[in-house]
């Protein structure tokens, strides 16, 4: 998919867990583990929103596209 | 969702309660029945009550039966167990379905293939039903055990009603499959 989430990255450099995230957005992190590896299918703004608040971060920070040829 | 937790616990018991009676009912019938009335009902006398129609035929079935009560068959057991088979399949279903509702699982492909199942039992006994009485009459003429019998197709509103509700059940578990698809995509919406 063209659509590549970063949220390892984000994670890194904010230096928190995946778990720790989850708790502080509200969402099970097994849900956020879907996000994470890019097998979900969509995002709530109300996800997105929290997330970018938790981290202190722009949705563009989180969310990169790339078009198909980039990727072949 | 508590309410159909709720509900399905209910149709559940009620499952349980029509299945407990019509088994009791057959048992008393095959074990106590004396009289067989001329159109193929039977009539139970039992300790002085005497009640009838508990397992009356319709349709081509009735003719058979009535055929084979004139020649000192038994109509009830030729006719009367295969008679119950569907319906004993379908509230195996439907209590496996309400089961898994019960559990909060709805949308499931198991929920899905339970309601086929029971969509395909419906149509399997209007097939069923027409080839029976026919299959009863070729099976007994050619075991030399009678020769009077006839061949009887018919086809009556009971048929119809019957397919038409098979096949929008079928159409409805098609649905309940693009539910599912919904379903799993919901589940990816994080």
């Amino acid at each position: 998919m063209a659509m590549i989430i970063e949220l390892d990255v984000m994670l890194a450099k904010r230096k928190m867990k995946l778990n720790d995230l989850a708790e502080q957005v509200g969402i099970t992190a097994q849900n956020l583990s879907v996000l994470k590896s890019g097998r979900a299918k969509a995002i709530r703004f109300s996800t997105l929103e929290a997330i970018c608040k938790t981290l202190n971060c722009q949705p563009g920070d989180i969310l990169i596209y790339q078009s198909d040829d980039e990727i072949s | 969702m508590s309410n159909i937790s709720k509900v399905s616990k209910f149709i559940k018991a009620l499952l349980l309660f029509i299945i407990t009676l019509q088994v009791s009912v057959y048992i008393v019938l095959f074990l106590f029945a004396t009289t067989q009335g001329e159109s193929g009902e039977i009539w139970f006398h039992y300790l002085g009550l005497s009640s009838g129609m508990l397992m009356n035929f319709n349709g081509s079935w009735a003719d058979i039966a009535q055929a084979l009560v004139k020649e000192n068959f038994n109509p009830s057991l030729i006719l009367g167990i295969p008679a119950t088979i569907p319906y004993f399949l379908i509230y195996y279903f439907l209590y496996k379905l309400f089961s898994l509702y019960q559990q909060g699982i709805i949308f499931t492909v198991k929920n899905s293939q339970y309601i086929k199942n029971i969509a395909a039992v419906l149509i399997a006994w209007v097939v069923f039903k027409l080839i029976y009485p026919i299959a009863v009459t070729v099976v007994l003429s050619f075991s030399d055990m009678s020769e009077s019998l006839p061949l009887i197709l018919s086809i009556g509103s009971e048929e119809l009603v019957f397919l038409l509700t098979g096949l929008i059940i079928y159409v409805i578990a098609w649905v309940m499959n693009e539910a599912i698809v919904l379903q799993q995509e919901q589940e990816l919406i994080i």
